[in-house]
């Protein structure tokens, strides 16, 4: 009788553990150790870079970071390029912005200004103007801890327009989104915008309609933070024009994701007289929140008035939350998950520029260092893109 | 907690070498876990002191309790203790740490050590 050998690797100790309960372990590692132990062997190799292991691994870090009560975090990158021309992001803790650590831009974006155009499990959407003409847009895909992104394709229409940028991730699908506006303002006759959807499961750009009520969109709001995705769609302000009266008004704009479907809300009541170039959308603890900049009456002063959505998509229930004075010329970079307030003053008296953070809740204000405007979006670790087709490793 | 499992557990032969250790830790963690469930600092320091003493190996044989237990409070906790224990270590330590040997073919696992050189810095020595 032969005496069957089993392959060490098969071979168990009494006190081996199974192999779930090695991922149950693998899952809950930070995203350096994780690609480290992808050397240990080939089943580990394999199993790290499933989707399982992958969204496994995004729901471990979000149960952690609800059951905490720590906040989230976020990064931030500064629009132009310093003397070597290499950016260098910054991780921070979303309610103080207290540095972390700092994650250098790999990639060569010929001019600026660059934007983060939007932030989804970890996954980084950054455009940059590429060239001197300013219709050549480059866009990245990229997840800083696993050091992998992906440049995405051009688009499938010609000249491109102004452009507006999102980015959102599709969870039915489990997929990543860009859509992009192109619009052209200064032409006659008037020219409709121009609006494509990439997808990162099909790796290409397509051309997406919008049927709407209005007769046009005049212009979109050119907003310095990430389209925030709330309810599962991208918003952004544009100014429509609608009716036989030609009736001009801002409304918010709406992408469902999944469904690639339009649609526009109301902005709050007593927020029109408000509309201006510092107008921003952004998400507050998961809600849609308004912010705009208007006078005070009490006191004359300048001062940001924040209204969020409390039930989504009912137009009654726009809440005015938080009001913020503020100093004059004062600008909104970013307005953060959990409700920092980031904003640059241009003193035009000893021409100092300073950048205050607001804690829009109890209103404490202190200066934050950076030296010059960032663009600001929330961020966490994640393997998302590990199994990615067509990823460059740096 | 199911406590014929438990009894199971207890009654046979193959674990009286491990009953005493999971007795004391294993055991006690779901009314601890209630007790203090609102409060995660105080869970997490907890946590600390009851596995101070307490060698990453193990914990090994804490996590197959835990899961000949179906008690997945506790298989959770033991398991991101462990994976705190060995994120910041060589892969040489966590192949011994599980009990596996590379099968890679030669040359394989260089070229990977290679592209991922960036996460193998700062890691502890052995």
């Amino acid at each position: 009788m032969s005496q069957t050998r089993e392959a060490p690797i098969l071979r168990r100790r009494k006190n081996d553990l199974p192999h779930d309960i090695v991922l149950n372990i693998l899952t809950r590692l930070p995203a350096k150790s994780v690609i480290r132990f992808r050397c240990v062997c080939k089943t580990w190799d394999s199993s790290i870079t499933t989707p399982y292991f992958i969204s496994t691994h995004l729901n471990n870090l979000a149960h952690d970071h609800d059951n905490g009560d720590g906040d989230g975090y976020i990064i931030h990158m500064p629009w132009e390029s310093n003397a070597s021309n290499r950016a260098v992001c910054t991780v921070a803790f979303d309610r103080t912005f207290d540095r972390i650590s700092e994650i250098e831009v790999l990639f060569d974006f010929p001019s600026r200004p660059i934007q983060i155009v939007g932030s989804c499990n970890g996954l980084l959407c950054i455009s940059g103007t590429c060239g001197l003409d300013i219709s050549d847009y480059v866009i990245y895909l990229w997840n800083p801890s696993i050091r992998k992104f992906k440049r995405l394709p051009d688009s499938c229409f010609g000249k491109l327009g102004l452009v507006t940028l999102g980015f959102a991730y599709h969870s039915e699908k489990n997929d990543y989104k860009v859509l992009r506006i192109s619009s052209y303002p200064m032409v006659t006759p008037p020219m409709p915008d121009k609006i494509e959807v990439y997808t990162l499961s099909s790796d290409s750009w397509r051309r997406v309609g919008m049927s709407l009520r209005a007769n046009a969109m005049e212009f979109n709001y050119c907003s310095l933070l990430p389209f925030p995705l709330v309810s599962g769609a991208l918003h952004w302000i544009s100014r429509v024009v609608e009716g036989e009266e030609e009736r001009k008004s801002e409304v918010i704009m709406s992408f469902d994701v999944n469904s690639e479907e339009f649609r526009m809300l109301r902005i709050p009541d007593g927020a029109m007289s408000t509309m201006g170039f510092q107008t921003r959308l952004a998400s507050f603890k998961g809600k849609l929140a308004f912010l705009t900049c208007g006078q005070s009456e009490q006191s004359g002063g300048d001062q940001y008035s924040i209204w969020v959505m409390r039930e989504y998509g009912v137009l009654e229930s726009w809440n005015k939350l938080f009001v913020v004075p503020i100093e004059r010329f004062s600008v909104c970079i970013a307005f953060t998950m959990c409700g920092s307030l980031l904003t640059y003053c241009h003193e035009t008296n000893d021409r100092e520029q300073k950048f205050v953070l607001v804690d829009t809740e109890t209103l404490h204000e202190k200066d934050f260092d950076i030296q010059q405007p960032s663009s600001v979006a929330t961020f966490m670790e994640s393997l998302a893109l590990l199994d990615g087709a067509n990823m460059v490793s740096y | 907690m199911k406590f014929c499992t438990v009894k199971q557990y207890f009654d046979d032969e193959n674990n009286n070498n491990v009953t005493n250790g999971i007795a004391t830790t294993v055991i006690p963690l779901p009314n601890k876990h209630l007790k203090i469930k609102a409060n995660n600092k105080e869970m997490e320091q907890y946590e600390q002191e009851l596995l101070r003493n307490v060698m990453p190996q193990e914990l090994t044989k804490l996590i197959l309790a835990a899961n000949y237990l179906n008690f997945k409070e506790a298989l959770d906790f033991f398991c991101r203790t462990v994976a705190n224990a060995i994120q910041n270590k060589s892969v040489d330590y966590v192949r011994k740490f599980f009990g596996l040997e590379s099968d890679f073919e030669p040359g394989e696992e260089e070229k990977l050590c290679k592209e991922f050189a960036w996460s193998f810095e700062g890691v502890d020595e052995d």
